[in-house]
């Protein structure tokens, strides 16, 4: 490209590639400033104003951030979320790995158990959600009939509405989501490319299976590992909706443990009408994406001057 | 030397009996949902086993007999085919020149589209959706379908990369044989990226036959209502009363939902699981 | 040259336009016919021609219409009007937030919405929905001879905009066998809370730690309220529009968690079932309409009674008005459908499907709602005497203020909190949200 442009040396064709290039490029500009720069731009103008759901508003000021900040129940939610998405995260970042481990182990049948592991990722949310919800079930749920077996004796444990299990099955149904699929499968094909030489080495040393996973594979995969997991807090933002919702409902059962940000924006703006108090929740969403995002920008910047 | 052969032979039943936990735990949801779909709804609701004891058919029967599923069908697979087509068209036009091109501005431009990756839809729903309804396309298919054909921030990256792969002097050639920019995209590009495109197309069917949040803030009606909603709305209900969910109804329809993702698997393997691994791989 | 392209390029995004416009037009038409399938099939299948001709009307509600064609009222509304009538069915969860939506946006998809009492008074403001006077000048609709809570729901409107499309109570169902087998007494109209209280305890069978059946079922996102009403707490405060609630609610709260921690009431679980007619409890509080879907299908014998009474007899009043949408193209044919519903002949297929009493003093007195397949009900005078107790209560409030609360109780119920922390929770977050 250098060369070719010092060769003919003519801006004339370099400013007929910029018309061009831009004309490619005007379907997004148009979408961007559309349906994301209009949107952002009128989120905040609405959170300043007592919007309803039937369009009736008048601007308020800051009024709707300050009942926020005033609200437990949105301290409570900004906690849930940021809980939910960083555990969430690492949660599903070990189960990843680990299933990609286990395939990465060549044997017989491995084309069965990838198809198992992968499978339950592409199929939707909802459904997973619906499934879990009853095998989950305190009266009739498969989990605890299985228990049952074990323990000899009825176990009926209220795993979804229990205080002291419900994050521990919400975490376990995440294992199930489309992102952790998504993940095994990059660290598949990371894990496949860590050179033999590498383990013979450390066989030689007499090092066991988890010395090896220690110093020679998790060192080898953690560009990918960092990532993912920065790559996880996006779509688990995102993500969280679509399971949480058919899954413990819009006040996030119980007690609002499980009512992350995006279950909040909904229920105040569809079931409370309250569409201007809503986008101030946007906002504020909006601002932990960014965060994020942030975070995420800086390291894959840092990723790509690795790889060069 | 015997019992090293034996210790191997040890150590690769218990990798077997690992792996085939992991794929049982995996799978059971799965199971769970297929078999639901054949009970009752008493024992559905009053029994944990897996197998149906009064295997039924009644489910299935309602569900294409009394329900709308091949109107929820239709709206699936319009919104699935609307989107993707559009992303493949828009997505590869905006991708071309920021992987090719050198002109003023493209950082710039690229930062934003990267920038603009991290915002996670929900955060901007609801001004869309009142931005929506002032146009008027609540409850139809279009605030999905039209932003498609403005280029996905995601998919954009995507194209980018793979374009970026094919050798440039392709394109310098075509010049000098004539051809204008849009000439080498279409002549060129277009052909030498198919499997882009395909497995673009194939992970954009696979979200949006799976995507329950917009469809929720943007459809009203049943008339324009997706599979997944359809799921917690018509299905999931018994008939005159709105407080018994029909477990087993919404497993029926659950499994019928769960079939194409499959086949895709089966026959679309290559472009699903090879595009996973590329997309997370180039970032 | 450069030109050229540029206009190249346009004409790429002009024409990826167009490919939208049209994808969304066709989309639209070849929906019709999807849409009306499984009506028209229904109404082929009882194979009488509709009488003289009519357009195409749209009505929403929350229930699936009755599977059988007699006690179907939209399919014989299309019979006796000729009007084609489509069927939208909303789910309860998000039928009146899908409606405000609907008429903040204009929509005209919908010609006849059964609107909520919560939202009439908003609908009317806002300009949503019709004013019926004139069409009810000509007809042979009584408005003089709806229950009198119906009627004062509709005072101060202004005008009519809403019929009431049926009086529909909450009663308690209970399971007559295991009443038999336990040696007690029938629950009769005029038990008194503590006989409840007695019963449930009584009633109960345990296996080891476990419960095997519960003596009642955890009261539902109604019929909590019907309790807390019940022991004394105003609820809906129509001055003000606020949720009123205090020690009422910290009683009725305190007595489900004390049952539940005995296992003589089940926890609330994520896999909801219906343990009544399971037979895995021996008494409910839910609506009336229950009997219409419960009908013959129980195997054991079941009656009915009013709830018990605590410190007044309460129970919360539902309906839902047969409204025409301001923006409906073909309001004469909506009025059509609406007067065919509120008909005799409407009201009393609906009364006979659902179980359900007309709000028309004089249809209801005739006795259509007590449904021919619940024939172990012996009681019928329950649902009159709980018509008679019926309050317009919780159902005023926003979805989001009540749902919120019975997350409250429900937790409550199971000890995770107190019933006065459930009680003040849920009135703060009631605060903080009405009259925003």
């Amino acid at each position: 490209m250098a060369n070719r442009k010092r060769t003919k040396t003519s801006s004339s064709i370099r400013r007929k590639d910029t018309r061009t290039a831009y004309a490619f490029i005007s379907p997004w500009i148009i979408g961007f400033v559309c349906f994301t720069l209009f949107p952002i731009i009128f989120m905040f103008r609405v959170s300043l104003t007592n919007r309803k759901l039937n369009g009736v508003s008048e601007f308020s000021g800051m009024q709707n951030y300050v009942n926020m900040f005033k609200s437990g129940i949105f301290w409570n939610s900004i906690w849930v979320t940021l809980f939910f998405t960083i555990v969430m995260v690492i949660v599903t970042t070990i189960w990843a790995v680990i299933m990609a481990l286990l395939l990465n182990q060549k044997q017989k049948l491995n084309g069965i158990f990838q198809f198992c592991y992968f499978l339950p990722s592409v199929i939707p949310s909802v459904a997973l959600a619906y499934a879990f919800r009853t095998i989950f079930g305190k009266e009739a749920g498969l989990f605890n009939a299985f228990l049952s077996i074990f323990a000899g004796k009825n176990v009926a444990v209220n795993w979804l509405y229990d205080h002291a299990t419900v994050y521990m099955v919400v975490f376990f149904i995440t294992l199930f989501t489309y992102n952790t699929g998504q993940m095994m499968l990059i660290f598949r094909s990371g894990l496949s490319d860590v050179p033999m030489e590498l383990y013979e080495a450390c066989e030689l040393d007499g090092a066991g299976a988890a010395k090896k996973f220690f110093s020679v594979t998790l060192p080898m995969i953690s560009p990918l590992v960092l990532f993912n997991a920065v790559n996880g807090c996006v779509s688990a933002l995102n993500g969280s909706f679509a399971l949480l919702y058919p899954l413990t409902g819009e006040s996030g059962n119980p007690d609002g443990m499980t009512q992350v940000l995006s279950l909040l924006i909904y229920k105040e703006a569809f079931s409370n009408m309250k569409v201007g108090y809503s986008c101030a929740l946007s906002v504020v969403l909006f601002l932990i994406a960014a965060l994020f995002g942030a975070l995420l920008f800086g390291l894959s910047q840092k990723l790509v001057y690795y790889e060069n | 030397m015997k019992s090293a052969k034996t210790k191997k032979r040890v150590s690769q039943l218990w990798l077997y009996l690992l792996k085939t936990i992991v794929a049982v735990i995996m799978f059971l949801p799965i199971i769970w949902i297929a078999t639901g779909g054949f009970k009752t709804l008493t024992e559905f609701t009053t029994s944990s086993r897996i197998i149906p004891q009064n295997f039924t058919l009644e489910n299935f029967t309602y569900i294409f007999r009394s329900s709308n599923i091949f109107l929820y069908v239709r709206n699936t697979v319009l919104l699935m085919l609307g989107t993707t087509i559009g992303t493949l068209f828009s997505s590869s036009l905006v991708a071309y020149p920021l992987a090719r091109m050198e002109f003023k501005g493209k950082n710039l431009i690229f930062s934003i589209i990267i920038a603009t990756m991290m915002i996670p839809n929900i955060a901007l729903i609801i001004p869309q959706y009142i931005m929506f309804g002032k146009i008027g396309w609540l409850d139809s298919l279009l605030p999905m379908i039209i932003p498609a054909f403005f280029a996905y921030p995601y998919n954009v990256f995507l194209f980018r990369q793979y374009f970026r792969s094919i050798p440039k002097e392709l394109d310098e050639s075509a010049t000098i044989d004539g051809c204008s920019r849009v000439q080498i995209f279409f002549k060129v590009l277009v052909p030498l990226s198919k499997p882009t495109y395909a497995t673009i197309a194939v992970l954009s069917c696979v979200f949006w036959w799976n995507e329950l949040t917009q469809p929720v803030f943007y459809i009203n009606s049943d008339e324009w209502r997706t599979l997944t909603m359809a799921l917690m709305t018509s299905y999931m209900y018994t008939s005159g009363n709105a407080f018994v969910i029909n477990w087993p109804s919404i497993m029926a329809a659950a499994t019928l939902m769960i079939l194409p993702p499959m086949l895709l698997y089966f026959f679309g393997n290559r472009f699903l699981v090879g595009g996973i691994k590329t997309t997370g791989l180039k970032g | 040259m450069k030109a050229k392209k540029l206009a190249a390029m346009l004409m790429t995004t002009v024409l990826a336009c167009g490919m939208l416009a049209g994808c969304g037009s066709s989309g639209q038409e070849s929906s019709e016919p999807a849409a009306e399938a499984p009506a028209e099939e229904a109404g082929e299948a009882s194979a009488e021609a509709p009488a003289e001709g009519g357009g195409k009307i749209t009505i929403c509600t929350w229930n699936e219409q009755n599977p059988n064609d007699d006690l179907n009222m939209y399919l014989q509304c299309e019979k006796a009007t000729g009007v084609d009538l489509e069927v939208t069915v909303i789910p309860e969860s998000d039928y009146s937030s899908k409606l405000n939506q609907m008429v903040a946006t204009g929509d005209d998809s919908i010609d006849v919405y059964i609107i909520w009492e919560s939202d009439i008074a908003n609908f009317a403001e806002a300009g949503g929905i019709l004013p019926l006077d004139d069409y009810l000048e000509g007809s042979d609709i009584d408005t003089g001879d709806f229950i009198d809570a119906v009627a004062k729901l509709s005072d101060g409107l202004g005008a009519t905009y809403g019929l009431p499309w049926c009086a529909a109570t909450e009663i308690l169902f209970y399971n007559q066998d295991m009443f038999d087998a336990a040696g007690l007494d029938y629950p009769t109209n005029d038990w008194a809370y503590a006989d409840f209280l007695a019963a449930a305890e009584k009633l109960t069978q345990k296996d080891g730690d476990n419960t095997s059946v519960y003596g009642c079922a955890l009261p539902n996102v109604q019929t909590w309220w019907a309790g807390i009403g019940g022991a004394g707490d105003q609820i809906y405060d129509p001055a003000t529009g606020q949720l009123v609630i205090g020690a009422g609610a910290e009683e009725f709260v305190g007595d489900c968690a004390d049952m539940v921690s005995k296992g003589i009431m089940p926890e609330p679980s994520s896999d909801t079932a219906d343990l009544f007619a399971s037979g895995k409890a021996a008494m409910a509080w839910a609506g009336s309409w229950n009997i219409g879907t419960y009908g013959d299908t129980l195997g054991f014998n079941w009656d009915i009674a009013t709830l018990p009474t605590n410190k007044v007899k309460y129970n919360t009043l539902h309906t839902g008005f047969y409204t025409i949408n301001a923006n409906s193209k073909d309001p004469e044919n909506a009025w059509k459908v609406v007067e065919y519903l509120m008909s005799k002949e409407g009201q009393t297929i609906n009364s006979k499907a659902s179980g359900n009493m007309s709000a028309l003093k004089t249809i209801a007195e005739e006795g259509a709602w007590k449904v021919e397949s619940a024939t172990t009900i012996e009681n019928w005078d329950a649902m009159t005497d709980s018509l008679a107790a019926g309050i317009f209560g919780y159902t005023c409030l926003p979805a989001g203020v009540t749902g919120n609360a019975v997350s409250n109780f429900n937790s409550a119920a199971m000890g995770q909190s107190t019933p006065e922390e459930a009680v003040k929770a849920s009135s703060d977050y009631a605060a903080e949200t009405i009259g925003y």
